[in-house]
């Protein structure tokens, strides 16, 4: 077992599984090369009842819930977090992003598995099963033409070394590959095109109740100049569509896949698999006969022999999450390709220092791996709708405004998408997120988390105004639920080098390995995004004459203060989950680390792949375009002779 | 594992004497007037041993009130918490003047696949013995309400339920077990709402310092996906749909097919 | 709208007007009729209704021949005292059992109780049912009932050779790979589990009546603003029994596993059938699949029957007895083998419990129905046992069966919508109405209306999702209910008018032919 595959020379070796080495693995297995996968975290269950119950029975269901390793320390009575330092595999979870001080304190690293710099807390998180990103929403965007070239049409961050029209048909593979629902009319819009007579693989996902509100709210009567100019669209914007989200999410039966049944737990974990996530492909791959996958594997070493060529990768192995290290070993490839994500990859090559040779680390050349982290800071706001709009019905997201994504604004400001929330408050409430538990406990045992159990003017009254049993508790909390509305806004990120993924000098994981440390900030340009952001908000929850309840705690760390036309106004961001950025794509060696094909400017037979290359961000979830260059990617694998 | 079929069988009801129902005090609504020094007990020492775990989950008697307990809590038809239940005998048409009581032995807790109840029952019993019996003897008093139209007994009685649970914590009237029974009524009404336990203790201390971070524990995968809280807003719970592709897309049906009544 | 015409078929039509009262068609019938399988409308119940308590009805040789329910026959009284759901259950279950023997029963009439182990049953007949494949054709064209069967050209000559006295079975993904692709189930000498799907006439008539049969049907404009409904059975006195021709017994669908029995040895214990199995066919490969002769015993079975005031179908499972042990046997060291499924002794280490065989999971020409790995048993146990009432249930019925094989087998429960009150809204606006009772089609909040039991899991069709998690671990309704067909919605229908439900039956998504979209 341990040290076979270390037998092998292999055609291509991958260092994680979710989307982008999933797909590429399936590609090459396809094309008869022998693959072998390592994943550092648990393998692939046969079902997914354990992360069912495990998410059923979770007080907190964050993202992370349905997964391993534990969030919770299970043998500490008082359950506090998992100390990073004990596991072998760990990941960031969304509760170890808390204030200085408090639970889940992002800046301690007992408890937060990133070391966190700041001077403002990165707020993604990851998994390390499947690749880490099974608990994704189901989005499938494309980039929008003009996302690629920010520097030659806006003057502005960065273009990327391929357009639009170079992953267009391999947009249309990765729809296939991960099945799309969507209307093709529809997804025209930010100067999309698709070759003629194509269609998506999936009819749209119908739009919910919430989705309709909004829609007929906003585009009521048609808008004025006061109304929206502040966009600068740079042409009077009359209309505002609200569109339904391309998304893997299944419409009819697909592969031998089930059709969404409105669970409304897209994140963290679909019940009836209806969503798609890389565990679907990796299967594939492994049925092709060519692929070998091995779990409990954690490459912490890339090694380069001669001619700059990568020799092979040595690996750690564990068998419990927190037991000690139970076997090394070495595997030797032709290619290999790291899939570990846009932390753990620049992690991976900046320990790989080959006794000094690389000593800046693997692939650095450029010094650029780890810089450029980016995220999606994503401006969540809140409130209640005057009339009931029956939320928490359907898929987390349905529908979306992506028109005001790009435009002549760009050349100020970042751009923004928003998001339509079909979950209510579900994960903001009372600013620390919970629904429906939150609210209902307020109203059974008189308190006021929520803010919903005082009238305006006290609404941060600690205790609430009512404590209710029966008819009125059924009356009251029915008409708090069904008002619910919430949205948030995905807002593009600077490139900037001192936002940056290094090695922590003193905090080590399980494994004894350096964690990964981080230094994260938003630039002047995305906070100006985050003001338009914001007057967006306005002019949507006017014209749905919600009640605001948007908060953020005084010490929350992702506080933003701004000023809006001489006011101060308090925004906040979290993460998307969108980790981006630190192994940038580009034609220059010494300004990027990969070039169009992701591959290596360093080393000849090294790819390395994922959302780390994105030069920049825009505003789309980057799944599908992660799918749509790892398919390109494997193709040019596929293409190359490595022979030496 | 368990048995493919959970369910309950039906036993012998226990016999347990009815009490004669006096103009009430507060105190003896909660506490039981035929057993004053049994209230005394009660009210003197919380989790009293002697009488500790007299409510049994396998009674029918104690499910039938614990139903109707829970059903006037948490404003939920009790044939929807509980499917199958029947109190016995049923309302006839045209009514019986004066309508007959209530046998609880003839009434049936009904019979469901997925039996959150019994659960539920076993939890309380488990955690707060003897608040559970005193909020079990507060239905049973109100159980034949004198004078009372049968056509609204329920309401009335969901009522008086309500009426004793609801004071404040410093009230000099009221006794550490009546307060012990108030919180015990909302962690049943939390149970019920959202497939979680969160001690009474602990929401009493939330009220006296709503700063804290409440915690809790799921009592189970089963009670999670039978959570009422979001059923009341016409949807589900998150994770649990028992519908249809495309349901989203149109407006939920009546209040009425969840809970079993219309909302306001 | 089936027409009401289908079973005026002349001679068959008469017996099947005779087989309305009480007997099984075919025991009148001459054995080369080919009528469809009738029911008995007046089936008896689990117990003696009259008596006060119910008493239980007598499990004797009477029943062998009372043929297939049209519905059933429950009720909240029984054996259980007022406990309705297990009263309920009990009637459900020997419901079951009546089914079972129908199925079973042989084809030429004979009595089940003196079957051989190969004696072909009703169900294997063309006549009475259909595999899905036959059905669902590749090039999606419409078919009548009578239409010979289908040969793949591979078995062509093999199949003339034995006279068509053999059954034939065209390999998909599906018939090796359980569903939504949780892996194969390789038996203890090796080889591939292999599973079918059947439908009766009704269903039949219905998929062709609607023109879904096709994946350009189901797309059809004509077919958006249709609702699956497909016709439900009803005893004698329940409502709707005037619009299903006499022994009609509405939608009944199966699915079979079987056991490769190549030992002339394991043929005892089994039902056991000649066939031809074509391995799958490989999309991008010229190669001939092979058609092997193979000897397969009937290792699981499963039914559904769709019924008027059970519009959300019963979910009926049997299996071999010995196919695996319960969790609950192995925990304690009673294992019984030897069994299909499972190794005795062999530990857990060696032998994984309930762990997916490795990958690749596909079969190879080579290797035909053998495993690549020769070495690979899958180990699987009985994650949810039976429950005592089940067990004593069985073994009145297996005693019946005298000494033919069948009492080899045993029904593991019966899944039914215990909350059959639920998803009652009437549907008054689809042109051309439903048809009487009105099914409701939005099924909102519980489409399936509270299952009873909630989970249920045959150990050869539902091998890897066993469990009492919600929603994760296999329950026929909670899975079923997802269901929905291949139609589309067209840009002038409002989203809200648009159901593509197909009725708990997967087999519409599996129509071939040339889409239209």
């Amino acid at each position: 077992m341990a040290g076979e595959i270390d037998k092998i020379l292999w055609d291509v070796a991958i260092i994680g599984s979710g989307f982008a080495g999933a797909l590429i693995a399936n590609e090459l297995g396809k094309g008869r090369r022998r693959v072998i996968i390592l994943e550092a975290g648990e393998g692939i269950p046969p079902n997914i009842n354990k992360y069912m119950s495990r998410f059923y029975s979770a007080s907190a269901k964050v993202p992370e819930s349905p997964y391993t390793p534990e969030i919770f320390d299970l043998s500490d009575p008082k359950r506090g977090l998992s100390d990073p330092n004990k596991v072998n595999a760990g990941r960031p979870t969304v509760l170890s992003l808390g204030p200085k001080g408090k639970f889940g304190d992002w800046t301690n690293p007992k408890q937060a598995y990133l070391i966190q710099k700041g001077p403002r807390p990165f707020a993604s998180t990851y998994d390390r099963v499947a690749g880490g990103t099974s608990h994704w929403l189901g989005t499938c965007l494309r980039f929008v033409p003009n996302d690629f070239k920010m520097k030659s049409q806006y003057g502005q961050l960065a273009d990327w070394p391929i357009e639009y029209n170079d992953l267009n048909s391999w947009y249309g593979e990765a729809e296939k590959e991960l099945g799309v629902s969507a209307d093709v009319d529809e997804q025209k819009f930010g100067g999309i095109e698709f070759p003629p007579g194509h269609t998506y693989p999936m009819p749209k996902i119908p739009n919910s109740t919430t989705d309709q509100y909004v829609n007929d709210s906003l585009n009521k009567d048609p808008l004025t100049e006061g109304e929206t100019g502040f966009l600068g669209m740079g042409k009077p914007v009359t209309k505002i569509p609200v569109r339904g989200v391309p998304a893997a999410r299944n419409s009819e039966p697909y592969r031998n896949r089930r059709a969404c049944a409105g669970n409304t737990n897209c994140i963290p974990i679909c019940p009836i698999q209806a969503k798609y996530d890389p565990t679907i492909t990796l299967n594939d791959a492994r049925n092709t006969r060519f692929v070998t996958f091995q779990e409990r594997t954690v490459a912490y070493e890339i090694v380069v022999g001669t001619n700059d060529l990568v020799s092979e990768i040595n690996y750690k192995r564990y068998e419990t999450e927190t037991g000690k290290e139970t076997d090394r070993g070495s595997i030797k490839a032709r290619v290999f390709v790291i899939a570990a994500n846009a932390i753990e990859t620049p992690r991976l090559l900046l320990m790989s220092t080959n006794g000094g040779r690389t000593a800046k680390g693997v692939a650095n050349k450029s010094d650029m791996v780890g810089r450029n982290l980016m995220d999606h800071p994503y401006y969540v706001v809140w409130g209640m709708s005057p009339k009931r709009i029956y939320p928490y019905r359907g898929p987390l997201i349905t529908s979306g405004i992506g028109d005001l994504c790009d435009g002549p604004f760009r050349r100020e400001r970042a751009a923004f998408r928003v998001d339509i929330g079909n979950e209510g408050w579900n994960f903001v409430v009372g600013g620390i997120g919970g629904d429906p538990n939150v609210t209902t406990l307020d109203f059974v045992n008189g308190l006021n988390k929520s803010r919903l159990n005082a009238p305006l003017e006290r609404r941060d009254s600690p205790l609430g105004d009512e404590a209710l049993f029966g008819k009125q508790l059924v009356d009251r909390l029915h008409e708090k639920f069904a008002r619910q509305f919430r949205c948030g806004f995905l807002i593009e990120q600077t490139p900037d080098r001192d936002n940056r993924v290094t090695l922590s000098s003193d905090h080590k994981d399980g494994l004894g390995l350096p964690r990964p440390q981080i230094s994260y900030n938003l630039s002047d340009y995305t906070r100006r995004g985050f003001i338009a952001a914001y007057r967006m908000k306005n002019l949507l929850f006017g014209k749905m004459s919600l009640t605001e309840f948007t908060e953020i705690g005084p010490e929350d760390p992702t506080r933003l203060e701004e000023e809006v036309d001489g006011k101060p106004v308090t925004l906040n961001y979290t993460g998307a989950g969108h980790i981006m950025g630190t192994c940038p794509m580009g034609d220059d060696p010494k300004q990027s680390v990969v070039d169009k094909f992701q591959r290596s400017h360093d080393h000849k037979n090294l790819y390395l792949v994922g959302s780390s290359t994105f030069p920049t961000g825009a505003t789309a979830n980057p799944t599908l375009t992660i799918a749509a260059l790892s398919l390109r990617t494997a193709k040019h694998i596929l293409d190359t002779d490595f022979r030496r | 594992m368990s048995c493919a079929l959970p369910h309950e069988r039906s036993v012998a009801p226990n016999t347990i004497e009815g009490e004669p129902v006096n103009a009430v005090t507060r105190r003896t609504v909660l506490t039981g007037a035929a057993a004053a020094t049994a209230a005394a007990t009660v009210g003197a020492t919380l989790d009293t041993p002697a009488r500790a775990h007299s409510v049994d989950p396998n009674s029918r008697e104690d499910m039938l009130l614990f139903i109707l307990l829970s059903s006037a809590l948490t404003g939920i038809a009790p044939s929807k918490l509980a499917p199958g239940f029947a109190l016995a005998p049923p309302t006839t048409n045209p009514p019986t003047v004066p309508p007959p009581p209530f046998d609880l032995s003839k009434s049936v807790p009904g019979s469901d696949p997925v039996n959150v109840k019994r659960e539920y029952l076993t939890l309380a019993n488990e955690k707060s013995p003897s608040a559970l019996e005193n909020l079990l003897r507060l239905v049973k008093k109100n159980l034949n309400a004198p004078n009372a139209d049968r056509a609204i007994d329920a309401d009335k009685r969901d009522e008086a339920i309500i009426k004793a649970l609801q004071f404040n914590d410093d009230d000099q009237s009221r006794t550490p077990a009546d307060v012990d029974a108030k919180y015990l009524a909302r962690s049943i009404v939390l149970m019920w709402y959202l497939g979680a336990w969160y001690e009474p203790a602990e929401l009493k201390a939330l009220r006296k310092d709503p700063t804290r971070v409440a915690t809790f524990q799921i009592v189970s995968p089963k009670a999670y996906t039978q959570a009422w809280a979001l059923r009341v807003a016409q949807a589900h719970p998150m994770g649990f749909s028992e519908m249809q592709f495309g349901y989203w897309t149109r407006e939920p049906n009546e209040t009425s097919d969840f809970i079993g009544r219309r909302v306001n | 709208m089936r027409t009401k015409l289908s079973l005026a078929l002349g001679a068959t039509g008469i017996f099947a007007i005779i087989g309305m009262l009480g007997w099984t068609a075919s025991a009148q019938a001459p054995a080369s009729a080919p009528a469809s399988l009738a029911c008995d409308d007046d089936p008896p119940p689990d117990t003696n209704q009259t008596t006060d308590p119910p008493t239980a009805t007598p499990i004797n040789a009477s029943l062998l021949t009372r043929g297939l329910p049209c519905a059933e026959k429950v009720s909240t009284r029984g054996l259980f005292g007022d406990d309705g759901l297990a009263n309920l259950q009990r009637g459900f279950d020997f419901y079951s059992w009546l089914t079972f023997l129908a199925l079973n029963a042989p084809a030429d009439g004979s009595r089940i109780d003196q079957a051989k182990p190969n004696t072909p049953t009703k169900w294997e007949r063309p006549s009475n049912f259909k595999q899905l494949l036959n059905v669902m054709l590749e090039d999606g064209r419409a078919s009548k009932w009578e239409d010979t069967k289908l040969v793949p050209p591979e078995c062509l000559d093999q199949y003339k050779k034995l006279n068509g006295q053999v059954m034939v079975i065209e390999m998909i993904e599906e018939s090796f790979n359980e569903p939504f692709k949780t892996g194969p189930l390789i038996d203890q000498q090796g080889n591939y589990a292999i599973f079918d799907i059947l439908m009766n006439k009704s269903m039949f008539d219905y998929i062709q009546d609607n023109n879904l049969q096709s994946k350009a049907g189901q797309q059809s404009r004509k077919n958006a603003s249709l609702k699956v409904d497909f016709p439900a059975g009803a005893n004698k006195g329940q409502q709707a029994r005037m619009t299903l021709p006499p022994g009609d017994p509405g939608a009944v669908m199966i699915k079979v596993a079987w056991k490769v029995l190549d030992a002339p040895t394991e043929r005892q214990n089994f039902h056991t059938v000649d066939a031809l199995v074509l391995m799958p066919r490989h999309e991008n490969d010229v190669t001939k699949p092979p058609c092997l002769r193979k000897t397969l015993g009937l290792a699981g079975f499963h039914v559904g029957h769709k019924t008027v005031n059970r519009r959300q179908w019963i979910w009926t499972s049997f299996e071999h007895k010995k196919n695996v042990p319960e969790q609950q046997e192995v925990d304690t060291k009673q294992e019984q083998g030897p069994y299909n499924f499972y190794r005795v002794g062999c530990d857990p280490t060696q032998c994984p419990v309930n762990q997916t065989p490795p990958t690749p999971w596909e079969p190879t020409y080579k290797n035909g129905l053998k495993f690549h790995d020769s070495k690979f048993r899958s180990q699987i146990t009985r994650v949810v046992g039976l429950t005592d009432e089940t067990k004593e249930m069985n073994k009145q019925f297996q005693k019946i069966l005298g000494n033919t094989v069948w009492k080899n087998y045993m029904l593991l429960s019966t899944q039914w919508p215990s909350d059959f009150r639920c998803a009652g809204k009437k549907d008054t606006t689809s042109t051309p109405p439903p048809p009487e009772p009105a099914t409701d089609f939005k099924k909102e909040p519980d489409m399936n209306c509270a299952p009873a039991p909630t989970f249920l899991a045959n150990s050869t069709l539902e091998t890897y999702s066993q469990g009492t998690d919600p929603l994760a671990s296999s329950s026929c309704m909670a899975c079923h209910g997802n269901a929905v067909s291949q139609q589309v919605r067209p840009p002038d229908m409002k989203a809200e008018e648009f159901f593509n439900q197909s009725d708990f039956t997967f087999m519409l998504e599996k129509a071939r032919g040339k889409p239209t979209r």
